[in-house]
Parts: C-alpha cells; sequence; structure tokens
C-alpha cells in the first residue's frame, strides 16, 4: 500500500503519452552520456551538483548538502574524487583540499548548453582520464546577454511555533538563497561573458552542530556554507585558429568533513584561477592546441576556540601542448604537458613540498568510413624521481545499421600518489587548530597504484526514439590509491568533551576487483523525456581498505526520469532514485563523535523529485517549483551527514 | 524502505490521477488559447473549524486571504496570499501571525451556468512571526535550541519561522453578475513543522473576473 502512489505515479508516467510525433534521439556514443539545454534547463536543478542525479551510475555522497564527492561507474572510491573537470574546454580544478566541487564553478545549471560525461576511461588532453569525466559547455552569448537569477530551498521539520513549546526543538537547514547574475557579449567570432555566482547553506543541523561546537566551543557567527565565484570567460575564433581565455576567483567558506577525523573542520578559502586553451592550423592537415591553467588555493585565517589562524596556500598549474596530423583514416596526436602542485605552510616546522608531474603521450586513431573506430594512446610519465606508464585501446565497431559496441581497456602504472608526502603536508595544514594536541604519522610507505579496466558498452537505437545502452564493466585495483596517515588525539578532553577519538588509520594499499553491469533505456518524443538507467556493481577480493573505500557505492541504483512538456513552454518532471543499503566501515570515529547515533550500515531509499517549470515572455522569466524527496523519506549519503527530508524549492531567471 | 506519511501519500496519489488523465488527453491536444485569457480575484475571510493538539496551545483567529487565479492549459492556476493570527491559549507560549504564500492548481467543474465547484492544491511557503515572544523574554536568543542573536538571528531566522506547506481546497462558486461572483469553500494547510500544524478552514468571499490584457496573456503564454 505504502509504495501505490509511486507505483501509480511511476506507470502512469510511463504508460502515458505514446503515439505522440517520435523524433529520433542522437545515436550518441557508448559509454558516453550527454544533457541536453532542455533537459538541464527543466530537470528541476538548483545546483550543478544536483547533476550527478542525471549521471548513469554515478555515486554522490554529502555530509553537508553541499559539497559531495562522486564516483563514475566505479573507477574510483567516491572520496578520492578523482573524476575530471572541464568547463568549455578548460581543465578545471575546482578542488577544495584535493576533492572536486561541482558548486564552486561559476555557471548555473541553467546556463549549460549541455553536458558530455564520460563513465569509461578516455583521454583528454594527453592525460588518461580513468575516473569519469564531466565537460560543462555553457551558452555562448548571442549579442548583449544579461542575466539574474535566485533559488531558496526550504527543508522541513523545523520547530516553528513548537519552538517554545520543545525546548529540545532544533531548527533544520534552509538551502540557499543562491544567486546568479550574467553580463556577456557575443558575435559568432568572439565574445566575453562575466558570471557571479553566490550561493549559501545554513548549517544547522544538530550533528554537524554539536560536531563543529565541539570543535570550536561556540557556534561560528556566520554559521553557514559560503560560496562566492566570479567568473570572466572570452573567446575569439579566426579562420585557422580559435582561442579561450577564462580567469575568476572563488571565495568558499566551508565546514569540511574530514573522513579521517571524524568531525569538520571550519575552513575559508580564497582562489583565484585563470587558464586558456585553443588550437591553430599549421598546415591542412596538422593542428597545434594548448592548454594552461593555474589556480590557487589559500586557506583564510579563522579564529577559533585556541585562537589558532592557518597559514597554508596550495598552487597548482598545469600546461601541455599537442600536435594533431591527420591523412585518410588515420589521425595521430602527440601531447606534452607537465602538472605541477606546491603547497605552502607558513610555519616554518612544516615548510614546502613540491610535485611535479611531466607526461608524454601518443595517441593513434583509426576512422573507417563505416563507422570503425580504433584509438590507443600510450601515456609515459614522470612524477618526481618515479616514472609511470598508462594506456588506452578503445575499439569503436558499427556491427549493424543502429548497434554500436565499444570496448575501452585501459591501464595505468602510476608512480605513488605523492612520495613527497603532499597529501600529508595538505592534511597537517589543516591540523593547525590542533597542533599540541594531534601527533600526525606519515604512511612508512606508499604503494603504487596500478588499476586496470575493462568496458564493453552496447548500444542499439531502434528508432521511434528508443536508445538502449547496456554492458559490463570490471575493474581491479591493486596498490595504494590513498596515502595512509595515523591520527592520535592524545588531549581530547576540552575539545571533545570527554570523548576520546583513538587512533584511526585511513585507507591504504586499496587491492580488489569491482564488477559492474548497467542498462540504461532512453526514449524522446515531442511531448515525453523519459529515461531509466539501472547499475549493479560489487566489489570481490578486496581488502579491509578497498571495503572502506567503497563503502557508500551501493549494489543496486535504479534512476527514472520523466520529463512532460505538453506546450513549449511548461514542463513537469518526475526523476526518481532508489538505491539498495550500503554498508559504512571505518567510520568508528564519526560514530563516537556523534553519541554513536550514525549506524556503521546506512539503510535502501527512494528519492522522488517532482518540479514543474514555466517560461514565461518568450523565455525572458522562468520559474521552477521543485518538491525534492516528495516522499519525505529520511536518507543519508553518508554516517555523518544528517537526515535529509522533503524540501521545497523556488527558482527564478530573468534573461534579457 | 521508508516511505512517505499518509498526507503525502494522499497528495502523491492525487496527482499520479491528474497526470494519468492528463497523459490518456495530452495536454499538447488541448489549445492553448484559452490560457491565461482571464483572470479572476478572490477576496474572502477564513475561519478554522477543526481541533488538534495545536490547539492546546493556540487558537487560530478570523484570517483573510486573496488569491488570483487563471485558466491553464489544463485547470486552473492560482496564486495567493492569506494572514493568519493566532493567539496564545497559555502563557507559556507566544501568539504569532501567519501569512501563507502559495501557488496552487485546481480542476473547475461547471455545475450549472451559473454553478462553479473547483478543487485543487496548494503549496508554498508558511511565515509566522514571533516577536512578541522574543521581546517578552521567553526564549531569548534560544529560540529552538540554536542561539539565535545578531548575525544568526539574520541567518536563521530570529523571531520568525518559514516552513514548506501543502494544502487542498475546494470550492463552490455562484456567478451573481457577468463579471462578479460569491464563493464560499474549505481549505486544509499542512504546514510541514516538525509537530505538523494541520488547520481546516472555512472561506468565504467575492469573486472578480477580468478578461487578462492582451500584452500580459502573450507574457503568461
Amino acid at each position: 500500500m505504502r509504495h501505490t502512489a509511486l507505483g501509480l505515479l511511476a506507470a502512469g508516467l510511463l504508460a502515458a503519452g505514446v503515439g505522440h510525433a517520435q523524433p529520433s534521439p542522437s545515436p550518441g556514443r557508448p559509454g558516453v552520456q550527454v544533457l541536453r539545454a532542455d533537459d538541464l534547463a527543466r530537470a528541476g536543478l538548483v545546483r550543478l551538483s544536483d547533476l550527478f542525479a542525471l549521471l548513469d551510475g554515478w555515486y554522490a555522497l554529502s555530509t553537508d548538502g553541499f559539497s559531495w564527492r562522486a564516483s563514475a561507474g566505479g573507477l574510483a572510491p567516491a572520496h578520492t574524487a578523482r573524476w575530471q573537470l572541464y568547463v568549455d574546454g578548460h581543465r578545471v580544478d575546482a578542488t577544495v583540499l584535493d576533492v572536486q566541487n561541482l558548486n564552486l564553478v561559476p555557471l548555473h545549471p541553467s546556463q549549460l548548453d549541455s553536458v558530455v560525461v564520460h563513465h569509461v576511461p578516455t583521454v583528454i588532453d594527453g592525460r588518461l582520464a580513468g575516473a569519469g569525466v564531466i565537460h560543462l559547455y555553457s551558452h555562448r552569448p548571442d549579442g548583449l546577454a544579461a542575466r539574474a537569477g535566485m533559488m531558496l530551498g526550504n527543508e522541513i521539520d523545523d520547530p516553528g511555533p513548537y519552538a517554545f513549546t520543545d525546548p529540545d526543538a532544533r531548527n533544520v537547514d534552509r538551502v540557499g538563497p543562491g544567486y546568479v547574475a550574467s553580463l556577456g557579449y557575443g558575435t559568432a567570432t568572439a565574445g566575453v561573458e562575466a558570471t557571479y555566482r553566490q550561493d549559501y547553506q545554513h548549517v544547522t543541523r544538530r550533528p554537524l552542530w554539536d560536531r563543529v561546537f565541539g570543535v570550536y566551543g561556540r557556534p561560528h557567527p556566520l554559521n553557514r556554507v559560503m560560496q562566492q565565484s566570479l567568473g570572466v570567460q572570452a573567446y575569439a575564433t579566426g579562420s585557422r585558429s580559435r582561442h579561450r581565455l577564462q580567469v575568476g576567483y572563488t571565495r568558499f567558506r566551508d565546514y569540511r568533513f574530514l573522513d579521517p577525523l571524524g568531525f569538520e573542520i571550519a575552513t575559508d578559502h580564497r582562489t583565484p584561477f585563470a587558464g586558456g586553451h585553443g588550437t591553430l592550423a599549421l598546415g591542412r592537415a596538422t593542428t597545434l592546441s594548448y592548454r594552461v591553467g593555474y589556480r590557487r588555493e589559500r586557506l583564510g585565517e579563522w579564529k577559533n576556540r585556541v585562537d589558532h589562524t592557518f597559514d597554508w596556500v596550495e598552487g597548482r598549474g598545469h600546461a601541455s601542448v599537442a600536435l594533431r596530423y591527420r591523412r585518410g583514416v588515420l589521425a595521430s596526436t602527440s601531447t606534452l604537458g607537465l602538472d605541477r602542485r606546491v603547497v605552502r605552510t607558513g610555519r616554518a616546522s612544516f615548510g614546502t613540498a613540491r610535485l611535479h608531474t611531466g607526461h608524454l603521450a601518443q595517441e593513434v586513431e583509426v576512422r573507417q568510413p563505416s563507422g570503425l573506430l580504433l584509438r590507443g594512446a600510450v601515456i609515459g610519465l614522470l612524477q618526481a624521481r618515479e616514472a609511470g606508464l598508462e594506456a588506452l585501446a578503445v575499439a569503436h565497431v558499427p556491427v549493424a545499421a543502429r548497434r554500436q559496441v565499444r570496448l575501452t581497456v585501459s591501464h595505468s602504472d602510476r608512480p605513488a600518489a605523492d612520495p613527497d608526502r603532499l597529501g600529508y603536508w595538505l592534511y597537517r595544514g589543516y591540523q593547525v587548530p590542533w597542533a599540541e594536541r594531534t601527533a600526525i604519522t606519515p604512511a612508512p610507505s606508499l604503494s603504487r597504484p596500478r588499476t586496470t579496466t575493462l568496458d564493453l558498452t552496447g548500444s542499439y537505437a531502434p528508432g521511434g526514439g528508443w536508445l538502449i545502452e547496456a554492458g559490463p564493466a570490471w575493474r581491479s585495483f591493486a596498490g595504494g590509491l590513498d596515502a595512509v596517515y595515523t591520527f592520535g588525539f592524545v588531549d581530547p578532553d576540552d575539545i571533545f568533551r570527554g570523548r576520546t577519538l583513538g587512533t584511526a588509520v585511513y585507507r591504504s594499499h586499496l587491492r580488489g576487483q569491482v564488477w559492474r553491469g548497467h542498462v540504461a533505456v532512453t526514449h524522446r518524443t515531442a511531448v515525453w523525456r523519459r529515461h531509466l538507467a539501472y547499475a549493479w556493481q560489487r566489489h570481490t577480493a578486496a581488502d579491509a581498505a578497498a571495503v572502506a573505500g567503497w563503502a557508500g557505492q551501493p549494489e543496486h541504483l535504479l534512476r527514472v526520469h520523466i520529463g512532460y512538456d505538453p506546450v513549449p513552454r511548461f514542463s513537469l518532471n518526475a526523476r526518481l532514485q532508489v538505491q539498495s543499503a550500503t554498508a559504512w566501515p571505518g567510520y568508528a570515529a564519526a560514530d563516537a563523535a556523534t553519541d554513536g547515533v550514525y549506524p556503521d550500515r546506512l539503510p535502501p531509499y527512494a528519492l522522488l523529485d517532482l518540479s514543474a517549470w514555466k517560461a514565461f515572455g518568450g523565455g525572458v522569466l522562468e520559474v521552477m517549483l521543485l518538491l525534492r524527496n516528495a516522499l519525505n523519506a529520511p536518507y543519508r549519503t553518508h554516517p555523518a551527514a544528517p537526515e535529509t527530508r522533503l524540501t521545497f524549492f523556488v527558482q527564478a531567471q530573468l534573461r534579457l | 524502505m521508508r516511505c512517505c506519511p499518509a498526507s503525502i501519500r494522499l497528495l502523491l496519489t492525487s496527482v499520479t490521477a491528474l497526470v494519468v488523465a492528463g497523459g490518456a488527453v495530452p495536454l499538447q491536444a488541448q489549445s492553448t488559447r484559452g490560457a491565461f485569457e482571464t483572470m479572476t480575484i478572490h477576496v474572502g475571510g477564513a475561519t478554522n473549524f477543526n481541533r488538534t493538539a495545536f490547539h492546546r496551545f493556540w487558537q487560530p483567529g478570523q484570517g483573510g486571504d486573496v488569491t488570483i487565479q487563471t485558466p491553464f492549459y489544463a485547470g486552473q492556476v492560482e496564486t495567493g496570499l492569506a494572514l493568519h493570527q493566532y493567539a496564545a491559549a497559555t502563557d507559556d507560549v507566544p501568539a504569532f501571525d501567519a501569512m501563507q504564500m502559495h501557488v496552487g492548481w485546481s480542476l473547475p467543474v461547471t455545475l450549472s451556468p451559473r454553478l462553479q465547484w473547483q478543487t485543487g492544491f496548494r503549496l508554498g511557503n508558511y511565515y509566522m512571526r514571533f516577536g512578541d515572544a522574543v521581546q517578552n523574554g521567553h526564549v531569548g536568543c534560544d529560540l529552538g535550541g540554536i542561539k539565535r542573536c545578531g548575525d544568526d538571528a539574520a541567518t536563521i531566522g530570529g523571531d520568525s519561522e518559514s516552513e514548506f506547506f501543502m494544502g487542498l481546497h475546494t470550492r463552490l462558486q455562484v456567478r451573481m453578475a457577468p463579471t462578479w461572483s460569491v464563493h464560499t469553500g474549505a481549505y486544509l494547510m499542512n504546514a510541514y513543522t516538525h509537530e505538523r500544524i494541520r488547520l481546516v478552514y472555512f472561506s468565504a468571499g467575492i469573486s472578480y473576473t477580468v478578461q487578462t490584457p492582451d500584452w500580459l496573456q502573450v507574457f503568461l503564454r
């Protein structure tokens, strides 16, 4: 009975609408998912991190609902968040403490023209993107273009007037408000656009509040996650070349949950960034392309109960040059690149850590007129004093008129993630408030991470607006994906109010295999947009570190997205996600820090989002109402996160 | 798996039925020409008549509401404001005022040339203000167990609170003149505070219907 409404809704939405005009979807490439502007504008997205819910087989975890760690198709543990992010061709490091945070990009989902997502390993810019890629493409301004928008979300279960009758009643999160404003001017050959985005997430939930209170002794006056991003993009296209530049600045004030510690540390990041990329035709068959980028993340000062201040900066830069030559069916690309990371702390005892990684890649591509595509790449790495080798092979075979098969094999044998203890320095930089109380022991040795993946994906487009994709995949992990740190809390009395966290050993020497299979069915008509994706994933022969690494990635994940567009400027959307229970070993610290409230296993849950979108004035004004978690199923994506309940969003955008 | 409370199931079932009906007779097949052609302004008063645990602490007073309603691609959409007052029933709690801001949808059924019956749902925000209580020092800055002084008051809400609400409403409208009507009806409001505030109001008032200006029709469509 309790699922009757859900079943009726799904059945009704799936059954209705047959018989309309049926434009065929683009055949797509197996292993690559493309989200179009229409899907994005109407799908009930209020932040870029909401995209994760639309990506087949991606898992995303969060403790505060703002910062999400994601994993694509079992290619990496979610906590490492090794997937790569590109925005309009720029390689973007929207990272905080080494973890990509999609919400720091100065873009709103409605500004996106399309999103291209790689669920399987690929090579971009001469680098093996072995853990998935999200590439955001924004709308180009057409003439003078301006935009302003805001969103606000309200999660239920506030005490309301009962705060006066129940002294223990607590407020719960308010999401936002979030603002976006952009101004640009563009033609077919050149343009510039500036976007400013600001967002808030109020940290009022008791678990977070208690942990932060325990560390800082009192709630910080600005008890909210705050993000401000300003980005300026410019592009120019000539007859033989095209170039893109970006500069920007992000400020992010966060309560960052550190897994090894089991509690949050308030952080204040200021990150200027700049980058550029372009191509230049050197001849009829030869093209030179370049890509450069730099960002500098500075941890700002933060007053806390022990009155320490942070002084920590990470600089991260990359540069690469590629020469592409095409003759007949053969294309060759040679890439030379360098990545540089430097962590500096102001304290002499901490010093500076540097990591340089050079790579030389050779790609060869054979593309037959029949559609057969063979692609191979070999990448040599030189990092500090060690060398590594990565390889990728792709066979894209059209087996029939509407059927394609893609086989992707990749192997990565990299130098140890941070031979110079970069992660150690990262974490130690954050350890300043506990410097006198905390003993940090870096790992005695770090093993080389060796990863092998195999993905077989087939797609079938039978016509009538249908597209079906399915296939198995296998991954093998041997060697440490993470550095190892031992945290010992020797004097927890006042900070943790008498609780002793003891010593926690972080993940090490991750070893195991992941098996998975997925099927995705898309059906588009003039009125309906329907997408169903199911993924099954299981790890085997896993050691304790691997079990901890794959924690939070459920064995079964089902996503259904249904959009109904009865008229061009009105849309109803439903999005359903069902996932099985997940285990969470290794989070005893979080459990202890929250009085044992959080179990070591998260129950299964079903989430249903319902949204209505309406455009007024020919698209000048867009309004969206969204009920997130309409079933009000209490769920959490991380044991240290609070339960999330029904949330009501209002979003409006004005475009001129 | 845990599922939703009865009220949400009821709403979902209603929405499902409407969506299924919409799928059977696709909205696209309907003309969009009728959408937004007229606008009806409903002004009325409301009085609460159910009793719940909420009434042990507060006594709802008279309320008023203003709603603007217009034909949609299917049914009618509306947006409106309602004001409610709650007097303290005990000395331990303050009185408070509440403003309900909503959007809604309803399905009209014409019973006779002069009589129309509408039933639908509303959702929106329920904003409550407890100014007197804080000034009187009932809970000081510690409302809700969370410090709410200074900046916190601004960020969390201070002496006010807002919460999501959903509800159902029904209205019987009798046309008295080409543009004037009287209406009576009831609506159920469920504010999703930790302890739900579930109130049923009886309402009555007058309605005035006008032709939507062409420029506004173009904009709305």
